[in-house]
């Protein structure tokens, strides 16, 4: 799956959990940028993913994340 | 040599000119030779703990890097993590224990200077290194120079070691702006100290010592304990914060205005927010994580956890769990609640822009209840203080008002002090122009001037108590 597609399936996710219709998905995107993204949406973020992709993550991999880049790739790696 | 004395800042200037002078490649060893001889001098012998943990860490986040197998790497990090917390959990339970023998039990065990806080450093850099999130560090003297940072060591901020090694490891060039920020944030902190917190300390422990006696106004003690601990709790970590800049190293900020919060997730982000991400990174979100299956039920689990343990990381007392308690109850409420009130707001705008007013002042009321549970020594205490604090206020005994006159104008000045400080952090958050021109903001005169206005406050408006600092004891 190409990074592209995935991100075009995320845009709805991140729509829904942080509950903003606005929100774009970008490479460099962080915690920072969404107002709603703290401790508690961000595990509510990791299930609604691993739901989508059919994935399991692992807190070590949930804790190396820098941006939403990173985030792509490894739902790349590990829907692969 | 306590932060407030002479000696402490005499030790600091001479560190400061001696670290700046020396040669890059020597100061680590310079700030560790210096947090050993300040530790020596506060907790003695403790120091032996406080190096041999540091290299326990050290070595297993070492081994960490090597090529061992999962299961092994896992067994190392699990077994240095449950050293450190053994170490922590015997020394905060000592008291509990000698009780238990009638007070005849042996060693007389004090509490090693700032264990929580150094602890907390190493379990969050072993878990890092196990996790891949960070490298390990190849050399001891600046990995032990992190760990016993003497400005931080007393109470945090809890730094990480990925934010602090490079900037000694590879030290920016000296700035004399830097320095002089870490002048006016020692300053800021030896006024909320003594302005403020040891004058509202005065009516806190009179009130929070009378309790039980009819006709003391418990509905003052609620309002100013919040005030006191926050100028005292703050008013440390700017003196921690600024000590640090005078050596020209940055340190992560412990406080953000937190009685501005308007929900309780808000004020856990804006209150001793160093030790509020520490457990968000290695207790909340890896819990939170192994029970996401469990949806809202694992989440309030996670919660209750990690907020009894934030209670309980104070000291093994019932009353710092129930203050956690009572704080996962509010965090509870707030996270199962908080799309239903995202939804009602979006359609009631009016409604919405009343919560910016409402919110914070809900939830400074709601904060000072759990401030209650964290201040009162006893459950029966807290009970008492919490179903009776409209009382008294008809009628005062004649200790309280010999209080009131003896220091009447001590706890106007502790009040007014409290004003200007939230003031000034106002002004220093909401404009980026500082409203004071260029050569008063960071001069020499400037500071100068600062520290003698400090100085002629402090011996006209303190307290005199000299009361130690709240969290120096954690």
């Amino acid at each position: 799956m190409d990074a592209e597609r995935i991100k075009q399936r995320l845009t709805p996710i991140f729509q829904d959990v942080f509950d903003d219709s606005a929100l774009e998905v970008r490479d460099d995107m962080t915690a920072k940028d969404v107002e709603a993204w703290d401790s508690l949406t961000h595990v509510d973020l990791i299930v609604a993913v691993e739901k989508e992709f059919k994935i399991k993550l692992t807190t070590a991999e949930v804790r190396k994340l820098q941006n939403v880049g990173d985030f792509i790739r490894l739902i790349r790696e590990k829907a692969a | 040599m306590d932060f407030t004395g002479l000696s402490y800042l005499v030790f600091l200037v001479a560190i400061a000119i001696a670290y700046r002078v020396a040669p890059a490649r020597m100061r680590p060893g310079l700030l560790l030779v210096s947090s050993c001889v300040f530790y020596w001098v506060w907790s003695r012998w403790f120091i032996v703990l406080l190096l041999a943990a540091s290299g326990t860490a050290f070595l297993a986040a070492r081994s960490l890097e090597r090529t061992l197998s999962e299961n092994a790497r896992r067994a190392v990090m699990a077994f240095t993590v449950a050293i450190l917390v053994g170490i922590l959990a015997l020394f905060k339970s000592a008291p509990y224990i000698r009780g238990l023998f009638g007070g005849s039990f042996g060693l007389d065990l004090l509490m090693p200077l700032g264990l929580s806080y150094y602890t907390f450093k190493l379990i969050g850099y072993v878990v890092d290194v196990y996790w891949g999130k960070t490298v390990a560090e190849k050399s001891f003297v600046p990995f032990a120079a992190y760990v016993t940072f003497f400005p931080q060591i007393v109470a945090g901020p809890i730094q990480r070691s990925e934010s602090f090694l490079p900037q000694i490891v590879d030290p920016a060039p000296v700035r004399w702006r830097k320095a002089l920020f870490g002048i006016q944030r020692i300053l800021l902190g030896y006024f909320k100290k003594f302005v403020v917190a040891d004058n509202l300390g005065l009516l806190v422990n009179f009130i929070y010592g009378h309790i039980h006696e009819a006709g003391t106004p418990l509905l003052l003690g609620y309002y100013a304990y919040p005030l006191q601990l926050y100028a005292d709790f703050s008013g440390l970590t700017d003196i921690a914060v600024g000590s640090a800049a005078l050596l020209g190293i940055e340190s992560p900020e412990n406080f953000n205005a937190p009685f501005s919060a308007a929900s309780p997730s808000e004020f856990w982000r804006r209150w001793h927010i160093t030790l509020t991400t520490w457990l968000t990174d290695y207790v909340f979100t890896p819990l939170r994580m192994a029970t996401r299956e469990l949806g809202n039920a694992g989440l309030v689990l996670s919660l209750f956890v990690n907020m009894i343990l934030i209670g309980v990381w104070h000291g093994f007392r019932w009353s710092f769990a129930l203050f956690g308690m009572v704080h996962a109850v509010y965090l509870s409420v707030d996270a199962l609640t908080g799309r239903a009130r995202k939804r009602y707001y979006k359609v009631h705008r009016q409604a919405d822009r009343m919560t910016d007013w409402i919110g914070p002042v809900v939830m400074f009321h709601l904060a000072a209840i759990a401030f209650v549970f964290f201040r009162g020594e006893t459950v029966g205490d807290i009970a008492y203080f919490v179903s009776h604090l409209g009382s008294g206020l008809a009628q005062t005994s004649t200790a309280f008002e010999e209080l009131m006159a003896a220091s009447g104008r001590a706890l106007a000045v502790g009040v007014a002090g409290y004003f200007v400080m939230e003031m000034a952090d106002y002004i220093r958050r909401h404009y980026r122009e500082e409203p004071l021109p260029r050569w008063g903001r960071w001069s020499l005169t400037s500071c100068t001037a600062a520290a003698l206005v400090v100085v002629i406050l402090i011996m006209l408006a303190g307290s005199g108590a000299h009361d130690p600092f709240l969290y120096a004891i954690f």
